[in-house]
């Protein structure tokens, strides 16, 4: 069955259509294979009904290319973006750079043009998501021969895993592209297994492996289906585990990013301040080792950005642990299973469903931030920055951004963090307004949130205890606070491949949490990939200091003083929520 | 002249054989190996089996014996046998026959090898181009089972030991003592370097031994004439007989036993395979795929492994293919690269980069457009697959072009000068 | 696409099969491949969740053999054997003689969608060299016009 294929110019000089058409007879031989319905340098009538594959070349420019461009994408399995303009622009950025006038004014000199007002120009992943891209200005002719005979048989997707599957139905919907927050780009693998050791026995989730045999071995998922349909967790630790970059995250285009951050109203941003472990192996500064100047630089960057206010997520994550424990303490039909780590969420429900009924999603530290933030500004549109992959699944923000994401904005955008005047720079607040306490307070997660979890109990019970933490062999730490009538116990998995010992005993715990990220948000699939145990040692005593100099919650007054403020702000919940 | 010697395949002496029927083979003497092991009890089982030397059939000739004292010693149960039917090696004709011949050899065979090593399950790797052979196998296991050679309690000696059949699907590697464990466990076929020995922990991490059908087929006559008889045939290293597979440009290709030691390769080819078809010996491929190119004045030594090592050279899986004046050596060397490149598993950059990498610089070769400093550099793509490989076929792969390399280096240069003195290759074409 | 109850009866009966089997996975490929010419991938999740084997191990088996093909191919394979012994008493030849007559390349499969033509490794015929298999069959001792007798007569059988 052949192919439907349509090749499209937007705003362009047509150099790569004509390139296609310069390959002459080979030409001949492809369209054996494929059914051209549409080429709009080669013939007119455009009704071309649904394509699989349309190659599109040239910037967006014109409302009328906007126009086009949308159309194409709802009436095509595939978009490959060919040539350099459709890949990044190309050309005609170079004038935005300038400044529209100033750009004219050099090619024109004073010559007056009468024209409409020249509009930036902008690739076409600005707009649409792009399934492929083949730059080259033009493209080359080997190259559109390569290609086109590698379509004839090959699904053109990011995450193109050998061999394809027949059954079309497993083509998904552009709609589905949404969920899929992990790429694998087989031009960049060279088969060192390290990610499919990882996702295997590192973690018992076995959503990709090894396919293919000799020179045409490959990782993939099975039968090539997006990450999302099948066992993966998103934790990202494939993506740290891989030093080619042939996995990796889904990445917004980053002028798309600036131009959100810079004309949308009301953007604000939650910075999970993990993202302090790794940034700095990329974000020049001075000084890496002042995490709490470095959290200041950033605050002050992200508001040049164009962002209104900036918060803490760890202040979320308390907040989060502090309705769970008012929760389910007065409540013996409680959820236990704490639901702060996205990935842990969904690996409850895709590798442990019979435990699902346990998961307290109504804690999610994300809606609660919303809300509380909601409540003191109204709507906002509400961006999160940290180093996990699954986030970006989550829909409980507008825009998550990771870690990786952020250094890079930071430095296109020329902010030197170290020239950043952070002298009366602190955190916005979403709760508490007294002035003097100022919120750099601690993260819990680098270590999970066993500890706050049992400290909020006892801040609850409002009693002495006896607290004790110890580790089982395989790694799990149990904490357990001890007196004459209430016994609180709570467990943190790190070894997803030994959690059945925790979920057989469940009973037997009032708090359980998992923790896929093998050294916790420290190595979270946002972070910049690196495996190198010295380097991980820094980001862990990078992430000490930064709690040791902040504000602790475990501090009684302040806890007696969030939990009064909260009482009235956060309404008890029921248990009826699905993981995504 | 040379003359068979036929043990294992004994059945085609006798007119009108039927392989599949069981009371044939008991007329003739089978299943008394298996009573008489079972009156002297495994531990004697296993000594005969030692002293007799034998050394493995499959290409890698490591000692039975030593395999068979390992796994008998290992208390952790439960226990596997698996006979290697996996004969991938080209040129290897000799288990196929051994199957075709006399089937019951090789189940008696293991069934002593269960008793002697306390094993209760063996599985047959049945390669998957061998169709034919599953369903002859369950037909001729349900005899041995409706007569109590097979399943509980066998013949009153409290041994319980029954057989499946897996059928492999097509692939070499899988031939390899590691790799066919996973297969068998329902994976890729991908060797492991392993940690802990297969006698220790093999499939379903627990104690196996890997034998290959022919070794476990010459089971039954050690036990019949001790190991002390079977050492008395062939010579002090290389005991007993072997089925040698002599094919390519001969007269009579077939498989042929004979007793080591008693023949030359030359007479080999000759006496039983009838001689070149053609003019005269090229070149010859001893042991296998993964064997050496050697020259037709390497063909007087002694059909021993020990002999062959001295030359450094292996006899393999007892494989002999002769190549006539009219062969081309660069060709047959490219043929045998790709094959590597096909088969290789993947999983070693060596191993999976190397056989490419060298097969399409051959291929060039072959077409008049490779330099020296390409051959040069499949040299050295040899070298470091030889010595990095994770697995035998990695480490193998390269000897064929390294000898021919050494043997045969006029061929080679005249490819280099964009000539094809046997007018086979495709010199100025294109593929092919 | 759900799998269908025909295919899910069809599927347990093969697991029943298996059941007493050790080893599982590879014999319930080989069932698969011979009932829809290709393993699927909702027969290979029903498999799986069957075995509780992952998903992506048995993906990874179902494409590391050669005979488990993951698309379906013609009605009927053609393996022409390039083994070593095959190649030097005139395998090429043949192959070359079927690709003309086909008019296809090794690893293709005819218009018709009928036949597929495909170069193997050594077969272990090599004591009845050239030597092919025609689905499943061993044909040894050929030249190029019993070959093309064989493979002219498939071209006529109709199926």
């Amino acid at each position: 069955m052949k192919l439907k294929v349509g090749i499209f110019g937007l705003t362009s000089c047509a150099g790569d259509q004509l390139a296609i058409l310069n390959c002459e007879e080979d030409l001949l031989e492809v369209f054996d294979a494929l059914d051209i319905r549409v080429f709009t340098m080669a013939s007119s009538g455009q009704d071309f009904g649904m394509l699989d594959i349309a190659f599109v070349e040239g910037a967006v420019i014109t409302e009328e290319d906007i126009e086009m461009l949308h159309h194409i994408r709802k009436n095509t399995r595939r978009l490959v973006a060919i040539g350099t303009c459709a890949a990044s622009g190309g050309v005609a950025t170079g004038k935005d750079i300038l400044g529209a006038a100033e750009a004219y004014k050099l090619v024109y000199g004073d010559t007056m043009i009468n024209t409409a007002p020249l509009k930036k120009a902008y690739p076409l992943d600005y707009f649409v998501e792009v399934d492929y891209t083949i730059r080259g200005c033009p493209i080359r002719e080997s190259e559109i021969i390569y290609y086109f005979k590698k379509f004839a048989t090959m699904d053109p997707h990011k995450n193109q895993p050998l061999p394809l599957p027949i059954e079309k139905e497993l083509i998904e919907d552009v709609e589905e592209i949404k969920d899929h927050v992990i790429n694998y780009l087989p031009d960049k693998c060279i088969s060192c297994r390290r990610c499919v050791n990882v996702c295997s026995e590192g973690l018992g989730v076995d959503a990709i492996s090894m396919v293919g045999r000799n020179w045409e071995e490959r990782v993939s998922t099975p039968f090539g289906s997006n990450f999302a349909k099948t066992t993966c967790i998103a934790c990202g630790q494939c993506i740290q585990f891989c030093f080619c970059g042939a996995l990796k995250e889904r990445e917004y285009n980053i002028r798309k990013l600036e131009d959100v951050l810079r004309m949308k109203e009301r953007v604000v941003a939650l910075v999970d301040p993990m993202i302090l472990a790794s940034i700095t192996e990329n974000l020049r500064t001075d000084e890496p080792e002042n995490t709490h100047a470095l959290m200041r630089k950033i605050i002050v960057a992200l508001k040049q950005l164009g962002v209104w206010k900036v918060f803490n997520f760890a202040a979320a994550q308390h907040v989060s642990l502090f309705s769970t424990v008012r929760d389910s303490l007065s409540n013996p039909d409680r959820r236990k299973i704490l639901s702060w780590c996205p990935s842990a969420n969904i690996w409850i429900s895709k590798h442990k469903p019979e435990y699902a009924k346990y998961l307290d999603l109504d804690h999610r530290p994300g809606p609660i931030a919303r809300e509380l933030i909601e409540k003191r500004y109204g709507p906002v549109f509400l961006v999160l920055i940290t180093p996990c992959t699954a986030m970006k699944k989550m829909s409980d923000f507008d825009a998550v951004i990771s870690t990786k994401e952020v250094s890079r904005l930071i430095q296109k955008n020329r902010i030197n963090p170290d020239l950043c005047d952070i002298e009366t720079v602190s955190f916005d607040k979403f709760i508490m307004t007294e002035p003097y306490i100022d919120v750099l307070a601690d993260t819990p997660a680098i270590d999970g949130l066993g500890d706050e979890v049992v400290d909020y109990a006892m801040a609850f019970l409002s009693k002495q205890n006896v607290f004790q933490k110890f580790e089982l062999p395989d790694g799990t730490v149990v904490r357990t606070i001890d007196y004459p009538d209430v016994h609180i116990r709570s467990a943190t998995v790190k070894d997803l491949t030994k959690a059945d010992d925790v979920l057989k005993n469940i009973n037997e715990y009032q708090f359980v949490e998992f923790i896929p990220c093998l050294e916790g948000c420290i190595t979270g699939g946002g972070q910049y990939p690196n495996t190198n145990p010295k380097i991980i040692k820094d980001r862990l005593r990078r992430m000490e200091s930064y709690n040791q100099g902040a504000i602790h919650w475990s501090n009684r007054v302040l806890k007696a003083r969030v939990y009064k403020e909260l009482e009235g702000l956060l309404p008890r919940t029921c248990h009826d929520e699905e993981v995504s | 002249m040379v003359e068979e010697k036929r043990l294992l395949l004994s059945a085609r002496n006798i007119d009108g054989y039927e392989p599949e029927n069981i009371d044939h083979y008991l007329k003739k003497g089978g299943y008394e190996a298996l009573k008489k092991a079972i009156q002297h009890g495994p531990r004697w089982a296993v000594n005969e089996v030692s002293k007799s030397r034998i050394r493995g059939r499959g290409g890698a000739g490591f000692h039975m014996g030593f395999k068979w004292e390992s796994v008998a010693m290992q208390r952790a149960g439960p226990k596997y046998l698996i006979a290697n039917f996996d004969e991938g090696e080209e040129g290897t004709i000799k288990d196929r026959t051994i199957v075709e011949t006399d089937p019951f050899l090789l189940i008696e065979g293991m069934t002593i090898a269960a008793y002697a090593m306390d094993i209760e399950k063996g599985f047959i790797y049945n390669r998957g181009e061998y169709h034919v052979f599953p369903p002859m196998f369950d037909r001729i296991l349900q005899q041995a089972r409706s007569r109590n050679y097979l399943g509980k309690n066998i013949l009153d000696s409290g041994l319980d030991f029954d057989i499946e059949v897996v059928k492999g699907a097509g692939a070499y590697v899988c031939g390899e003592s590691s790799a066919i464990l996973q297969s068998i466990e329902g994976r890729a076929g991908q060797p492991k370097i392993k940690v802990q020995r297969t006698s220790v922990s093999g499939v379903f991490d627990k104690p196996t031994c890997v034998n290959n059908v022919e070794t476990l087929s010459n089971v039954p006559y050690i036990i019949m004439n001790g190991g002390d008889g079977y050492k008395a045939l062939g010579t002090l290293q290389s005991t007993g007989t072997r089925i040698v597979s002599i094919t390519g440009h001969v007269n009579y290709p077939g498989a042929y036993e004979v007793e080591m030691g008693s023949c030359t390769i030359k007479q080999l080819i000759d006496d039983l395979g009838g001689g070149v078809k053609g003019c005269s010996i090229k070149g010859v491929l001893l042991g296998g795929a993964s064997g050496s190119l050697i020259t037709p004045d390497s063909l007087d030594i002694k059909y021993t492994m020990e002999d062959a090592e001295a030359e450094n050279l292996t006899l393999g899986s007892g494989v002999i293919v002769v190549f006539n004046e009219k062969t081309c050596i660069v060709d047959i060397a490219h043929n045998l690269m790709g094959f590597f490149a096909h088969e290789s598993c993947g999983k070693c950059t060596p191993c999976r980069a190397g056989t490419h990498h060298i097969s399409r610089i051959l291929g060039e070769l072959r077409r008049g457009r490779a330099r020296e400093e390409d051959l040069r550099e499949a040299m050295k793509i040899a070298d470091t697959m030889d010595s990095a490989s994770i697995c035998g076929l990695g480490k193998t792969a390269s000897t064929p072009f390294q000898s021919a390399l050494k043997n045969f280096r006029d061929e080679f240069d005249s490819h280099l000068r964009g000539e094809c003195p046997g007018r086979v290759c495709p010199m100025g074409g294109d593929d092919r | 696409m759900v799998l269908s109850s025909q295919d899910r009866e069809v599927l347990d009966g093969f697991l029943k099969e298996a059941g007493g089997r050790d080893s599982t996975v590879l014999f319930l490929l080989h069932r698969m491949q011979e009932r829809w010419g290709f393993i699927g991938a909702r027969q290979a999740e029903y498999v799986s969740r069957s075995l509780n084997v992952p998903l992506a191990e048995i993906y990874s088996a179902a494409t590391f053999y050669e005979e488990f093909k993951i698309r379906p191919v013609g009605n009927n394979i053609i393996k022409v054997c390039r083994g070593i012994v095959c190649h030097a008493n005139g395998s090429l030849e043949i192959l070359n003689a079927i690709k003309g007559l086909l008019k296809i390349e090794a690893g293709e499969t005819t218009e018709d969608g009928r036949i597929t033509l495909l170069e193997t490794s050594c077969i272990g015929q090599c004591d009845g060299s050239p030597s092919i298999m025609v689905n499943g069959t061993v044909h040894r001792n050929l030249d190029t016009t019993t070959a093309l007798k064989i493979v002219s007569d498939l071209i006529e059988g109709g199926e």
